[in-house]
């Protein structure tokens, strides 16, 4: 019975001492597993901001300080906007605006493109030249994306809501801008004041506010109008391939011509998606620039020819003016 | 035969007391080294995990160049609250090194930023800065930018 006693407690003994054994065991696998938890978290996280990829395409729509910024998700996951920057680069300033500031959800679906609309403190027409980033919640940025609204200073000059559109198509205001040949230039600059007249290519936006395709036909030009002999200068800047550079033009072609989508998707503030066209040529269909632009004030208009299935329409919209110094 | 029983007892005290104490020596010792081995294991983890629940990012950054200033603007995307202890910054084509002792506290999914005063380096404009930011933790960003 004596030998007993002691069996017992040599027992008790080994299963406790066994006891905090397993509780060890128990405790070093429970925080192993909270490691692989967390490592995974960790992964996953980091993996999202890999696959998270897109870019501040245009800026548009500019009121004051309120503004329009398309933003196209060219990633692989969902993206959600957190933060605005804006850089001033007159007075290297800058600010930035979060959620607060915007009108609705900044929120991005795969393969879209969105419009996010900041209310931000600057007046953004008043010439300076605005940078602005956007950052993800993910903390990915993109940009920068320049802006400046240098206005011109005689008459004929529009605000953006005096222009005046009878047609489907419209163009985007503050998206006037030019290239010219310098090797050291690396553009586009806005139009609103022309410095160069030398291989000069003008770049403008347009959306097609109609429910089915517009095509633009070579015909299309943008035209100065005015000069210091006023009437007796008119220039006119035939479409252009938009690959076209201020080193060469490349010949618009009706078999390859712009196609403006309706806005289909409706992700779109208005109109379809904006698509950039260049002016250039002397002549339609031609690839030589327009020579011996001269200096002062010039009225501008748009003339766009374009085919609606198989008719033919044109629409001319008198939207600004620039100035050639 | 009383005399027999007698050491009998003896003895099976003596088992008891040597089972008991050798038993009770066992169980401390092994209860003070698996403590220590789990309280170790539990802190090393917790380092590691630490540094694996932080994460932030420099979103953007700006040279105030008339008060030598670089501002780092920093994001939480974490699951853990950063504790932002220095920053360093330096001419990427080399130079001096500033380093500045912070306390800036960054709470999950907030944007803060980040002064940096700088007296050992002078900032000029088109030169590139690496900024780096330290945690608490050990964790590290840095970021290329140039003054404008």
């Amino acid at each position: 019975m004596g030998k007993g006693v002691s069996t017992v407690i040599g027992t008790l003994i080994f299963v406790l001492v066994a006891l905090l054994v397993l509780t060890t065991v128990y405790i070093s696998f429970t925080t192993f597993n909270k490691y692989v938890e967390d490592s995974m978290i960790a992964s996953q996280r980091s993996m999202e901001r890999g696959r998270e990829r897109f870019s501040l395409d245009e800026i548009s729509n500019v009121v004051g300080g309120r503004v329009n910024l398309i933003i196209e998700n060219g990633g692989q996951v969902d993206v959600k906007i957190a933060t605005v920057y804006v850089y001033v680069e007159e007075n290297n300033t800058v600010k930035y605006y979060n959620q607060s500031f915007f009108d609705g959800e900044a929120y991005i679906p795969i393969g879209m493109k969105g419009v996010l609309t900041v209310n931000t403190s600057f007046n953004l027409s008043n010439g300076n030249t605005y940078y602005f980033y956007v950052a993800s919640e993910r903390g990915n940025v993109a940009g920068p994306q320049r802006y400046s609204s240098t206005q011109p200073q005689y008459p004929g000059w529009m605000t953006a809501s005096q222009v005046a559109y009878q047609g489907p198509l419209k163009m985007d205001y503050f998206y006037f801008y030019y290239t010219y040949y310098d090797k050291s230039v690396k553009g586009p600059y806005p139009a609103w004041n022309i410095t160069s007249t030398n291989n000069i290519i003008f770049y403008v936006k347009i959306r097609n506010f109609y429910n089915t395709s517009i095509v633009l036909l070579d015909l299309s030009f943008l035209q100065l109008a005015g000069g210091k002999a006023k009437a007796s200068h008119i220039y006119n800047f035939y479409i252009v391939n938009s690959t076209s550079t201020s080193n060469k033009l490349i010949p618009y072609s009706n078999s390859k011509p712009v196609v403006l989508q309706p806005n289909t998707q409706g992700d779109y503030a208005s109109g379809g998606p904006p698509v950039t066209v260049l002016f250039a040529a002397s002549d339609p269909g031609d690839d030589n620039f327009v020579t011996n632009v001269g200096e002062g004030g010039y009225s501008v208009f748009l003339v766009l020819f374009y085919r609606i299935g198989s008719v033919t329409y044109a629409q001319t919209i008198p939207f600004q003016g620039t100035n050639v110094s | 035969m009383s005399g027999k029983g007698v050491s009998s007892v003896v003895g099976t005290v003596l088992t008891v007391v040597m089972v008991l104490s050798l038993g009770a020596a066992a169980f401390v010792w092994a209860n003070a080294m698996l403590s220590s081995y789990v309280s170790s294991l539990e802190l090393s983890y917790q380092v590691y995990r630490n540094r694996l629940q932080e994460d932030f990012v420099i979103e953007f950054v700006h040279f105030n160049m008339s008060s030598n200033t670089v501002t780092a603007f920093v994001r939480n995307v974490g699951d853990r609250e950063v504790n932002i202890v220095s920053a360093y910054v330096t001419a990427v084509d080399g130079g001096a090194v500033e380093s500045v002792n912070l306390n800036v506290k960054v709470y999950v999914g907030q944007l803060k930023p980040v002064s940096i005063r700088l007296s050992n380096v002078k900032l000029a404009s088109g030169t590139e800065y690496r900024i780096s930011l330290v945690s608490d933790v050990g964790g590290r960003y840095t970021v290329v930018k140039e003054a404008p």
